[in-house]
């Protein structure tokens, strides 16, 4: 049975969901007005990911503040004071909440996310490939590791994103729109924005434009492995700060304006929270000497689908200049992303380690990738010839059927992209029935024996593998929906040596604990797009 | 009647291996390729502190479970269970004594044993489809803890459990007559890495 309620999400998202082909992210998101055409400075990011817009006033007295203290200083020959107020604190404050509401079902989040995924072109890492990289970097410059029980650097997320996450990730792709999914539990952009600062007259009309501030913020997100929480991080990059205001204004008085980042859930979400103040420094310390805001993003398992209590949040980072002296009349926002947080009781880590709760970033493709030279090469072998030529494989179709058509094997992704229908883990005690099933089926076609015998009684692997050497292998797996008992999919088996099977088994179980790759659940709505897919590539 | 064994599929998901060895520990964790064994300050915690994708090498595990048995845990496979290697199961098995690993990853939970002097047997648990050599004292042990003698049918089901783990543990504990309780698993552990490879010969 299928429940079918109702979360509210903010009516931007839920155009996201509904009119992504016809808006883009940035238009369908930010509060401020359409962007300006104005010419500039060179955009800082390439591609088409074009400026969010914010727009400040200033009030004239406050403006004559400015402009007399940066008088002050350039006669002292100091650099601008900093902003006088915290930069970031713990408690979190009301901020006023997006004029009206909208409701999204969870179908239709699950179609942001599909839809969401599709527009992402630069593939994601498996976990374990993402976290040997970071491995690599780090063993560089550091040999602390010591002993068995060397931490894995990948699982901490402290008050500031790790520079050797930030160099993987900050690359090419997440200057876009979708910005990148790294991996399934780290998410990084960069954002060009805009602010637009007019002086305001007593009346708060505008008056006057003082000028233009650009700068690229940038966004890293990561979700936890133990908790229902995302951390999100946020700064502007270093040196990415150019002025427009005028040539002494650029010096003395653009600088010195200070500017909030506040990560939090798009408006009007329910099941979703966030902590943290906004965070606040002027635009020149925020170009020389940046620091990262966070903020966490968190939902709760009481309102989550299905047995592993499946919810998405969406979040974003908003920016603006609020205080007595300015007003923003059009804050910022980057644009909207969603987390998927789960409460999967099986996700176990390694002899009781906590994983029972996670937030990963679902808008990409996982994919397995095994290969052709390493420790499980007859495996990667075996895959991908029933990826490529399903036809030359065990068991054989009956020839009557055989005449009509080729075998269908899914489940392939080349170069981290899908080229075939995705595959769906199954649990063996949650999945137990299509499980067995899975290895019925397999023992008929493979080993001739078993309550499947009959169905693959001359069409099965012949011989069958020599069991003082050699496994049985199948694909695909027996731990997925499309595994030998699928009426929907074909399947393959092979005699492969049991190192080889071993190695791979022991790699699928990395695998889908690396990318926290959930367990089919066929009572969530929509299951076939809301339940987790992943691929398997195979390289040399 | 065999007490219910432990569950550990449920308790430490679908990826670990684990071996009823008639050794000591430190004997078990040599034939396993560990040069340096160490106690393990903090027990089975240290494997919390790896990832699942760290080895090799791999961390492994040892401890005593009565005056004659040892037992020894894995969780890390990215090249196989080292307990599954026969010529490990050949060099911890005694006489009248099988070394024996159960072992689970999500494609499949297995149970390999070897008898002394004997070549290695094996057995998925749910289907209770068998290969290699089986005694007659294993088949009767089998027996006793209410496995078929051959592949399990609705007429002869494999004894029921919460788990194919739980099940698999079920039957090493038959053939090899060692039981792991709850307590073995906060007691005193000896562990040690290892990268020793799958044998060339069987």
């Amino acid at each position: 049975m299928h429940r079918h309620r109702i979360f509210r999400i903010s009516r931007r998202a839920a155009a996201l969901a509904l009119g992504l082909a016809l808006l883009g992210p940035q238009y369908a998101v930010a509060d401020g007005p359409q962007r300006e055409g104005t010419a500039g400075a060179a955009p800082l990011l390439a591609g088409s990911l074009k400026p969010i817009n914010l727009e400040v006033g200033i009030s004239t007295e406050q403006l004559a503040k400015l402009r007399e203290r940066g008088k002050a200083a350039e006669r002292a020959g100091r650099p601008l004071p900093k902003a006088d107020v915290p930069f970031q604190t713990e408690s979190r404050p009301e901020r006023q909440p997006a004029a009206g509401r909208a409701d999204l079902t969870f179908t239709e989040a699950i179609e942001f996310i599909e839809q969401d995924a599709e527009r992402r072109k630069t593939p994601m890492n498996s976990r374990v490939d993402s976290y040997l990289g970071q491995q690599r970097t780090a063993r560089t410059t550091s040999s602390t590791e010591s002993g068995f029980t060397a931490q894995a650097t990948a699982a901490t997320i402290g008050e500031t994103p790790s520079q050797a996450l930030y160099d993987s990730c900050m690359t090419a792709g997440a200057a876009s729109e979708a910005g990148r999914v790294y991996d399934r539990f780290t998410f990084c952009q960069q954002v060009p924005i805009t602010a637009d600062y007019w002086e305001k007259d007593a009346a708060g009309n505008p008056v006057d434009h003082l000028g233009t501030t650009k700068a690229t913020l940038e966004v890293i997100a990561q979700g936890f492995e133990d908790q229902r929480t995302m951390r999100l991080f946020s700064q502007i990059k270093q040196g990415s700060v150019s002025y427009d205001w005028g040539w002494w204004d650029n010096i003395w008085t653009a600088p010195g304006v200070p500017l909030s980042l506040f990560g939090t859930c798009a408006p009007d979400q329910l099941d979703c929270g966030a902590s943290r103040s906004p965070a606040t420094l002027t635009w020149d310390n925020w170009n020389n000497n940046p620091s990262w805001a966070y903020w966490d993003i968190s939902n709760s398992a009481a309102a989550g689908y299905g047995r592993d209590k499946l919810m998405p949040s969406f979040w974003r980072v908003e920016f603006f200049t609020e205080s007595d002296e300015f007003s923003t009349d059009a804050p910022g926002t980057s644009p909207v992303q969603v987390v998927r947080c789960d409460s999967a009781a099986y996700i176990v880590g390694p002899f009781g380690a906590d994983r029972s709760h996670g937030c990963v970033f679902p808008g990409a493709t996982p994919v397995l990738t095994y290969s052709l030279s390493g420790t499980e090469a007859a495996v990667a072998q075996h895959i991908l010839g029933a990826q490529t030529h399903p036809e030359y494989t065990y068991p054989r179709l009956p020839a009557e059927e055989e005449a009509q058509r080729d075998k269908r094997i899914p489940g392939q992704a080349i170069n981290g992209q899908p080229v075939h229908y995705g595959l769906h883990r199954i649990h063996s005690t949650l999945n137990a029935t299509d499980y067995q099933a899975n290895r019925e089926h397999k023992d008929g076609a493979c080993y001739s024996t078993g309550p499947q015998a009959s169905t693959y009684a001359g069409l099965g692997l012949n011989p069958a593998p020599d069991t003082s050497t050699q496994q049985c292998d199948e694909y695909p797996f027996a731990s997925t929906l499309e595994g030998a008992a699928s009426p929907d999919w074909d399947f393959s088996v092979q005699a492969v040596p049991t190192p080889d099977n071993a190695s791979a088994g022991g790699k699928l179980i990395a695998y889908y604990n690396a990318d926290r790759i959930l367990a089919w659940d066929a009572s969530l709505p929509y299951p076939d797009g809301t339940n987790d897919r992943f691929w398997v590539e195979i390289v040399d | 009647m065999h007490a219910q064994p432990l569950d550990l599929t449920r308790l430490w998901g679908e990826g670990w291996a684990i071996t009823f060895a008639p050794r000591t520990p430190a004997f078990c964790l040599d034939a396993m390729g560990v040069d340096e064994p160490a106690p393990l300050p903090d027990g089975l915690a240290a494997f919390a502190q790896r990832t699942p994708f760290d080895g090799p090498p791999v961390l492994v595990a040892a401890a005593v479970l009565d005056e004659r048995w040892s037992v020894v845990v894995e969780s890390e496979a990215q090249t196989g269970w080292v307990g599954t290697h026969p010529d490990v199961l050949e060099t911890l098995a005694a006489p009248e004594a099988p070394a024996c690993t159960a072992f689970s990853d999500p494609n499949k939970v297995q149970v390999v044993f070897r008898e002394y002097g004997s070549l290695v047997g094996g057995l998925e648990p749910r289907t209770n489809r068998r290969w290699g050599h089986f005694g007659d004292h294993t088949r009767q042990s089998l027996r006793e803890a209410g496995f078929p003698d051959d592949y399990a049918t609705p007429q002869h089901p494999v004894p029921a459990a919460p788990s194919e783990g739980a099940l698999a543990l079920l039957a090493a504990q038959a053939i090899t007559r060692a039981e792991l309780r709850a307590e073995h698993l906060k007691g005193p552990w000896l562990g040690g890495l290892t990268a020793k490879p799958y044998p060339t010969t069987p």
